[in-house]
C-alpha cells in the first residue's frame, strides 16, 4: 500500500474512533440526566420547591426540600467564598515571588494529596476538631470542613491556569517599574476567568458533598437558622430518602437530585456568561 | 541628562556565555545603535542594562552597568526604580491585560505620577507614537484588539508614560509598516537630546538614518564602538567591514 493510502486510512480510523468515544460520553450523560430527570419530574412539585418539611415528609407526608435547598447553597457558597481566600493568594504568591522553588513544589504535591483524600475522612477529621473545641455540627462546621475539602480542587486548578499566563507579561510589567505585588495584580487581571472556572468547579464539588456534610453539618427538617446550628444539605437530603422504603419518598430524592443539577447548570451559565465579560482583555 | 556605562559585564544562560566582557559608555543624550546578526546578544545586552535579565531564573549576570555613577546592580539600588529610570520597550509588542486607555495610564498611575491629568497625559503620549487619531473613539476598548504594529506603538507610548530618563528599544520598528515604522523614527529623533537612547536594529540603514553611535556586536562579544558616521565610512575591524558588505551575519 502507498504512502498516501496509508495516511488515508489513518486518519478515518481514528476520526472513527474518536467519534465512538464522543457518542459513547455522550450516551453515559445522557442516560444519566434522563433518569434524574424523569424520575425526579414525577416527585417535583411546587410544594417541594417553597417548604421544609413536615413531620411525616419521609414517610410519604407534606413538606418540600427548601431547607436542603437553602442549607446547600449556604454550605456550598460560603465555602467556596472562603477557600478563594485562602487558595487564590496561596497560588498567585507560589507564581509571583517562589517560581520553580522547593516551597512551591513541595505545596503542589502536598494539595494533590489532599485532592485525593475521600471526603468522608475531612468529615471524619472535621468531627475530631468539633470534639476537641466543642463545636455542635453546624452550618459553620460544614463550612469549615468543605472548604478544606475544595481548596486542593481550587488551588490546582488555578495554579495550572496561573502557569500558562505568558511568561512576557512578567517581563512587561516588570519593565514599568511594578513591584511585584504590582505584578500579581496584572496577574490577577490576566486569570480572572480562570479563577471563576476554578470557582465552578470548587463550587460543583462542594454542593454535591454528602459524605463531609453527614458528621459536620449535620441535617434538620428547619430551615437554615444561625451559623451554629445544624443545617441540612440536598446531598444529605437524596441520603436519606433513597433510605427510605417508600416509592413516593425515593422519587423526592430524584427529585432533589434534579433541583441539585439544576443549581450546578444555572452557576455554570452564570459564571460563562461573566467569563465572556471578563475574558475581553485577557491576552493569549 | 543621566550617563549610562557598562563594565565588564558578562551573561550566561544556563552556564552558555552570552555575552562576554562586554564595557561600553553610552553617549548621554545621543542615540547609540546595537548592531549584529541574530543571536549575539543584543536583546541579552539591552535587558541587562534596567535588570530585567534577572527575572530570567536560568540566567547569570555578573559585572557593572553604571547610571550616572551608581551601579544598578548594587544590593542597596532598588530594582523598581532602576527600571522605572531606564525604560525598556521590548521586541514582541506586548499589551497589559487591560483597556487601551489603562496600558497607558497604568505607569503613571503605579509611580503617582497623574495629578488629575491623566487623561491629557494618556492622550499626548498616545499623540506622540501617532497613535491617538485611531484609537480616540475606543480608548476603553482591549488593548488586544490592536493590530501588532498598533500594538508596538500602544507598548511605546507605555513606556514613554513612565517618563523614564534613558529608554532602550529592542527592533521597536521590526513589526511595523513603513509609515508606522517612520513615525516612531520621527519620535525617537525627536527625544535626541531629552533622552538618552539605546536601541537595537537590524536595519542598517535604519542605524544609519538615527544613530549617532554604532555598536557592532558578534557572538556575544563588543567588535566595534564608533560615532556613526566614522563606523559607516571606515569601520576599522575585519568582521564589521564584512558585515557591513553584508557578508556575514
Ligand atoms: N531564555 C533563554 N534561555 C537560554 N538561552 C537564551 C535565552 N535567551 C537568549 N538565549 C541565547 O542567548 C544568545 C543571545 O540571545 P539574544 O536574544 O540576546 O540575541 P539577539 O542578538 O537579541 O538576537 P535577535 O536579533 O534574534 O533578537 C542566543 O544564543 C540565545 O540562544
Ligand atoms: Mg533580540
Amino acid at each position: 500500500m502507498n504512502r498516501q493510502k496509508m495516511r488515508k486510512l489513518e486518519e478515518t480510523f481514528f476520526t472513527w474512533l474518536m467519534r465512538f468515544c464522543l457518542i459513547g460520553a455522550g450516551a453515559i450523560l445522557t442516560i444519566i440526566l434522563w433518569v434524574i430527570a424523569s424520575r425526579g419530574l414525577q416527585g417535583l412539585s411546587w410544594e417541594i420547591l417553597t417548604q421544609p418539611p413536615e413531620g411525616s415528609f419521609y414517610l410519604g407526608g407534606g413538606g418540600g426540600i427548601l431547607n436542603a435547598i437553602m442549607g446547600s447553597l449556604y454550605l456550598a457558597t460560603g465555602a467556596t467564598i472562603l477557600a478563594s481566600f485562602i487558595a487564590a493568594p496561596v497560588v498567585l504568591f507560589m507564581h509571583v515571588y517562589a517560581p520553580h522553588s522547593k516551597f512551591a513544589h513541595g505545596l503542589r504535591l502536598a494539595l494533590d494529596i489532599m485532592w485525593g483524600i475521600p471526603s468522608i475522612v475531612y468529615g471524619a477529621f472535621g468531627f475530631a476538631i468539633m470534639v476537641a473545641i466543642g463545636l455542635r455540627a453546624s452550618l459553620l462546621a460544614g463550612i469549615l470542613t468543605l472548604t478544606l475539602v475544595i481548596i486542593p480542587i481550587l488551588a490546582r486548578t488555578y495554579d495550572e491556569i496561573v502557569a500558562m499566563a505568558p511568561r512576557d507579561l512578567r517581563d512587561v510589567t516588570l519593565a514599568l517599574g511594578s513591584t511585584r505585588l504590582e505584578y500579581l495584580g496584572v496577574l490577577l487581571r490576566q486569570t480572572l476567568p480562570g479563577l471563576l472556572t476554578a470557582l465552578l468547579l470548587a463550587f460543583g464539588r462542594a454542593i454535591g458533598d454528602a459524605a463531609a456534610m453527614l458528621f459536620t453539618a449535620g441535617y434538620t427538617d428547619n430551615m437554615p437558622d444561625g451559623l451554629l446550628r445544624p443545617v441540612a444539605s440536598l446531598p444529605v437530603a437524596v441520603f436519606f430518602q433513597l433510605s427510605t422504603p417508600f416509592p413516593a419518598v425515593q422519587a423526592r430524592a430524584y427529585a432533589s437530585a434534579l433541583v441539585l443539577t439544576t443549581i450546578i447548570l444555572v452557576v455554570s451559565l452564570l459564571a460563562q456568561w461573566t467569563m465572556r465579560r471578563l475574558g475581553r482583555h485577557v491576552i493569549r | 541628562m543621566r550617563s549610562l556605562s557598562v563594565r565588564n559585564l558578562n551573561v550566561w544562560y544556563n552556564g552558555q556565555p552570552a555575552l562576554k566582557n562586554v564595557s561600553i559608555d553610552f553617549p548621554s543624550g545621543q542615540i547609540t545603535a546595537i548592531i549584529g546578526p541574530s543571536g549575539c546578544g543584543k536583546s541579552t545586552l539591552l535587558k541587562s542594562l534596567n535588570r530585567l535579565q534577572e527575572t530570567n531564573d536560568q540566567t547569570k549576570v555578573n559585572g557593572q552597568v553604571l547610571l550616572d555613577g551608581a551601579n544598578i546592580y548594587d544590593a542597596r539600588m532598588d530594582v523598581t526604580e532602576v527600571r522605572t529610570r531606564i525604560g525598556l520597550l521590548a521586541q514582541k509588542p506586548f499589551p497589559l491585560p487591560m483597556s487601551i486607555y489603562d496600558n497607558v495610564a497604568y505607569g503613571p498611575r503605579i509611580h503617582g505620577l497623574a495629578k488629575g491629568n491623566l487623561p491629557e497625559k494618556v492622550q499626548t503620549h498616545l499623540q506622540a507614537v501617532g497613535l491617538w487619531d485611531e484609537v480616540q473613539d475606543r480608548l476603553k476598548a482591549p488593548a488586544v484588539g490592536l493590530s501588532v504594529g498598533q500594538q508596538q506603538r500602544l507598548c511605546l507610548a507605555r513606556t514613554l508614560a513612565v517618563e523614564p530618563e534613558i529608554l532602550l528599544c529592542d527592533e521597536s520598528t521590526a513589526s511595523l509598516d513603513p509609515i508606522s515604522a517612520r513615525g516612531v523614527e520621527e519620535l525617537l529623533r525627536s527625544l535626541r537630546g531629552h533622552y538618552t537612547v539605546v536601541m537595537v536594529t537590524h536595519d542598517i540603514d535604519q542605524a544609519k538614518r538615527l544613530a549617532d553611535h554604532v555598536v557592532f556586536m558578534w557572538l556575544g562579544e563588543l567588535v566595534e564602538h564608533a560615532p556613526a558616521a566614522q563606523f559607516f565610512n571606515a569601520p576599522s575591524h575585519p568582521l564589521t567591514q564584512q558585515y557591513l558588505a553584508r557578508e556575514i551575519g
